[in-house]
């Protein structure tokens, strides 16, 4: 082997110890986001949900469904969409609860920030998500919304979609939250 | 048997370098290298270290090296399959389920680009490397053929002459 092709010979080894670099770092970050992936649908949970009643005949209700977002994984996470439907539960009908989810449809809430803005959940560490819905008093929404027994709501919250993102990797991952949020004994609203 | 040997270490590295830069470039959210353009790197890539693989090979037959290639080009895609399996290793649940059928059609494609590239490049590395950059035993065995080739001639000449009655004086005492 002459000069020149020695020359080429350890460039070659060093572009293959670049290119083994670049597959093992490739390689563990597509388990750690998969892992992450896979953590992330039992480890985001309803914390609460907070009833805040109207207190002026034009004001709305708010209604916040707080969420927990435990990272299991070994790389931060953020929330970037969550969107849900709110159902206010009529215990006075006696239909199985699917059969009338069209009569008792409140709203949708949503909170949606872009990937550069959203604030990561660092490994091992966990956060609150705030998801809000807003009824307008006077409308039907707020006439489904405004069902109580003994003073109780019994608010509804079936599978809501999530959006993740990994912010060191520039990835997104959707998927519906497997929980519906119910409370047999009912909320009590704030205040 | 020095050879064989140095002719795999060549064929892994290629494979290694092969595969590491064509994840980077169909998966740029993964890699440290976050490439903006990744046609470019798939089709570069394996031309320039197959073309790597003929320089090197210079000393062996081309049509090793076109197997060489096609071992660096199998062995590559091992590697690249063994990313793409990589959480099904880790013993993880494929989340997301689209990917088993992409990853056929993506180790598919790099097989049907990966194989020509490889070959064309090692082919025209082995012949520029032959050219340009000859070994030394090659060398010397060119050197050899000349030299035997000018007393030949010299000898043709010499032949011609004493058949002519006359000697050129320059073929009198040949050099050496």
């Amino acid at each position: 082997m002459n000069a020149a092709a020695k020359v080429i010979g350890v460039c070659f080894l060093l572009l293959a110890g670049l290119g083994g670099y670049l597959l093992v770092q490739a390689s563990v970050n597509y388990v750690n986001i998969t892992e992450a992936s896979t953590l992330i649908e039992d480890n985001l949970r309803f914390e609460e949900v907070r009833i805040h009643l109207p207190e002026g005949p034009t004001d709305r209700a708010r209604v916040e469904v707080v969420f927990n977002l435990t990272n299991a994984g070994k790389i931060p996470v953020a929330v970037i969409t969550l969107e849900l439907g709110l159902y206010m539960d009529n215990r006075s009908d006696p239909r199985d609860p699917v059969d009338k989810m069209a009569d008792i449809y409140v709203g949708a809430g949503a909170v949606s920030v872009s990937p550069e803005v959203a604030s990561p959940v660092a490994p091992g560490t966990w956060s609150l998500v705030t998801v809000p819905v807003l009824v307008q008093q006077g409308t039907d929404e707020y006439r489904r919304f405004n069902v109580t027994e003994g003073g109780r709501y019994f608010p509804l919250i079936p599978s809501p979609k999530v959006v993740v993102s990994f912010p060191e990797f520039d990835v997104t991952y959707l998927f519906y939250l497997p929980d519906t949020y119910y409370s047999p004994l009912g909320v009590l609203p704030v205040g | 048997m020095r050879a064989f040997a140095w002719s795999v270490l060549w064929i892994a590295a290629g494979a290694v370098a092969v595969s590491g830069f064509f994840v980077s470039a169909f998966f740029p959210d993964y890699s440290a290298l976050r490439l903006k353009d990744s046609g470019l790197p798939i089709l570069l890539m394996p031309l320039l270290f197959g073309f790597f693989l003929g320089v090197l090979l210079t000393e062996v037959e081309i049509g090793h090296v076109v197997v060489a290639s096609l071992l660096m080009t199998v062995f590559a895609l091992v590697l690249v399959a063994v990313f793409l399996f990589a959480p099904v290793l880790a013993n993880l649940p494929s989340v997301v389920e689209g990917l088993t059928l992409f990853t056929i059609r993506n180790v598919g494609l790099s097989a049907t680009l990966l194989f020509p590239l490889t070959i064309t490049g090692s082919v025209v590395g082995h012949a520029f490397a032959a050219i340009l950059l000859p070994p030394e035993q090659m060398k010397e065995e060119i050197r050899r053929l000349r030299e035997e080739t000018r007393r030949w001639h010299e000898e043709l000449r010499r032949l011609q002459g004493e058949r002519q009655g006359e000697t050129p004086k320059e073929l009198e005492e040949p050099k050496h």
